[in-house]
């Protein structure tokens, strides 16, 4: 069942040529965990207070579990909210502050209890109950902010960067505690982040956005495999997919002198779509670079001879930045490699995995 | 009648709007959709017996004497109802649809600040924040979880106004005043903005009231060059609003630090404005707030 619906939804101040989002269309399945993810400023934070009600909508329909919500007061669509300063108070106890927001909603004291306690067992936080929120680390705090959504019994949980204030090792360990937590409540919940990371490893489907639109929708496999554009391509994967500006002449990619081959049913398309003696921007993956010998004797047409910039060791693998033709380029290339600034490398682009753009609108042209 | 009341009572006051405070020192009643409000000490209980069969008295909320005194003060038409001359401030907590009661709001606020932070409601859309200057001082950072939690439990969206400290005494009414207007302000200003203060409100301001001339300035200087090119005022003023580093600037508008060296190189190359000189990068940011209004 459609648990949440946005329907041609855009959102703008005062006038109307100037929209925060727009037309923004989705369909989340119940126990969907959707992740609305894109730089600051594309309208995510603000789409997700839309679904709230802390934001008014200014054209198309909002609806949950099927019924319209534009004009329903916030505290009526059945949401939780989790914000990335915790919102948690600093003079009541961690018990208060999870019980405060059903004290208000005039729930029994037996139940407020019952539900204070299951969600503090569900989160590990029995033990720090009677504590006040200073007195907790900063992932206990998000925890706590969680116990204060979980134990409303929403139907849908809005999550605006809940870990953007931790610091890195504990957001990769919170990260995981959600997506545990979503497994075992199951609870459809939108989530807003700009770090392409957490949205990566959490969502079952990610909205990537830029500029108050919608760039693409998708698994994290497809929108990682299949960008829509070069933002998408750039956004989504660390580090970013390397692009370079070129011609499609004769059955190659040219890149200044340097060119590489295209697969033959790719260069089909390619002509067909009248793309030959064009402009184009070829996109690959770092991690289709290679230097294995392998692959050098599988592409022979994409070997490229390159002097290296910056080799960096990350321990399991080694990056290393480079330019073709002054377009700059990273590789991912096993540990094993040695190589210093300066050395030279060869290396060959799998040219099965690389994705070609327009120039001019920059979309992904279908191979 | 009522000029003859005026005459007998020197303290009785007639206003238009219902007051939202009494102090326990007033009787107020009811005239004519408007409202009579007068000292007490000037009313003898024969008096009162009168008045009070003549006009409908309004019955005196309970617990707000302490907030009717502050909203007094800070209108300028009563003392200070603390110990004069410590320093404190105004936060302007502005709701954007009317909300009532308040009770509730008082305990989150109580449980939020504890005893550092007094609310006053003034009307069912606007509540005032008193904080005294102490060891601690709220950061704007606190008045945003503040708020992250009045909409997370009251499903209230907020907007507030961070005062500064200033002495409490016969000056500050005047002094919020100033600020009151410019929250006033600052709401239609920076309608997306939740958290507002002097500084983030003024630059719009400024550019909203500068006169035609000046700006036609930013409008041909800077403006009109780059206008073809979008991405380079947006991408000099994240340069600004980053205190000028590169690699924050850079991550914020997830682009590489070498675009965005040559996105800088670029807009001095069509405005012949160096932005990482002060007087360069005053004028873009103008520029930009400016661009943004047309």
């Amino acid at each position: 069942m459609e648990e949440l619906v946005l329907d041609r939804v855009a959102k703008y101040y005062g006038d109307s040529s100037a929209k925060a989002v727009s037309d923004f269309n989705l369909n989340v399945q119940e126990k969907e965990f959707i992740v609305l993810v894109g730089p600051s400023g594309c309208g995510k934070s603000t789409t997700l207070r839309m679904i709230a009600g802390l934001e008014e909508i200014s054209e198309g329909e909002l609806r949950i579990g099927g019924q319209r919500m534009n004009d329903v007061a916030p505290k009526d669509r059945d949401i939780a909210m989790v914000f990335q300063n915790y919102a948690l108070y600093p003079h009541m106890t961690v018990y208060d502050n999870m019980a405060f927001g059903l004290k208000l909603r005039k729930f029994s004291k037996t139940e407020i209890d019952e539900r204070v306690r299951k969600a503090a067992d569900i989160l590990g936080l029995e033990e720090y109950l009677t504590r006040k929120p200073k007195a907790l680390s900063g992932g206990q705090r998000q925890r706590v902010a969680l116990g204060r959504a979980i134990v409303r019994d929403a139907k849908l949980f809005l999550m605006d960067e809940p870990l953007s204030n931790l610091d890195a090792k504990l957001r990769v360990q919170m990260r995981a505690e959600i997506s545990k937590l979503h497994q075992r409540l199951g609870t459809t919940t939108v989530y807003v982040t700009h770090d392409q990371t957490e949205a990566m490893t959490m969502a079952t489907r990610l909205v990537v956005m830029k500029d108050g639109l919608i760039q693409q929708i998708g698994t994290p496999k497809e929108v990682y495999e299949n960008p829509a554009n070069v933002f998408v391509g750039g956004f989504i994967g660390s580090p970013a997919m390397n692009f370079f500006t070129g011609k499609v002449a004769a059955g190659r990619f040219m890149i200044g002198n340097v060119s590489v081959a295209i697969p033959d049913t790719s260069y089909e398309i390619l002509k067909k779509g009248g793309y030959e003696g064009k402009e184009v921007i070829l996109g690959i993956r770092p991690e289709h670079i290679s230097e294995k010998e392998e692959v050098l004797a599988e592409c022979p047409e994409s070997i490229m001879d390159v002097e290296v910039d910056v080799a960096e060791l990350t321990g399991a693998e080694m990056m290393v930045y480079s330019s073709i033709n002054g377009q700059s380029f990273i590789a991912r290339l096993s540990a094993d490699v040695h190589v210093q600034p300066r050395q030279h490398l060869r290396l060959a682009f799998d040219m099965k995995k690389v994705h070609f753009f327009t120039k001019d609108t920059e979309n992904r042209i279908t191979l | 009648m009522l000029a003859q009341l005026m005459t007998l009572f020197t303290s009785m006051e007639l206003r238009s709007e219902k007051p939202s405070a009494v102090h326990s020192s007033k009787y107020v009643f009811e005239y004519e959709d408007r409202w009579l409000v007068v000292d007490k000490k000037e009313v003898s209980s024969r008096e009162y017996a009168l008045l009070s069969s003549l006009l409908k008295e309004v019955a005196r909320p309970v617990g707000n004497t302490m907030a009717y005194e502050w909203i007094q003060f800070l209108k300028g038409q009563g003392d200070v109802p603390m110990q004069a001359g410590r320093d404190i401030r105004i936060t302007q907590l502005f709701f954007e649809k009317p909300t009532t009661p308040l009770r509730e709001v008082e305990e989150a606020v109580h449980a939020f600040f504890e005893d550092n932070i007094r609310l006053l409601p003034v009307s069912s859309q606007l509540a005032f924040l008193v904080e005294k200057v102490s060891t601690y001082i709220q950061t704007d950072e606190d008045y945003l979880s503040f708020a992250a939690a009045l909409e997370s439990d009251f499903f209230i969206k907020t907007k507030l106004f961070i005062g500064k400290f200033h002495q409490a005494d016969s000056t500050f009414p005047a002094f919020f005043k100033q600020e009151e207007d410019l929250f006033t302000k600052g709401l239609s200003l920076l309608p997306d903005q939740q958290i507002l203060t002097v500084e983030s409100i003024f630059p719009s301001l400024l550019i909203q009231e500068l006169p035609d001339h000046l700006h036609s300035v930013l409008q041909c200087q800077v403006v009109e060059p780059v206008s073809h090119d979008t991405e380079l005022l947006k991408t000099v003023r994240t340069f600004f609003e980053n205190g000028f580093n590169a690699s924050v600037t850079a991550e914020k508008l997830h682009i590489h630090r070498n675009t965005l060296q040559y996105r800088l190189s670029k807009f001095q190359e069509k405005t012949g404005i160096t932005v990482r000189n002060f007087d360069g990068a005053l004028i873009a940011y103008y520029a930009s707030l400016l661009a943004d209004r047309t």
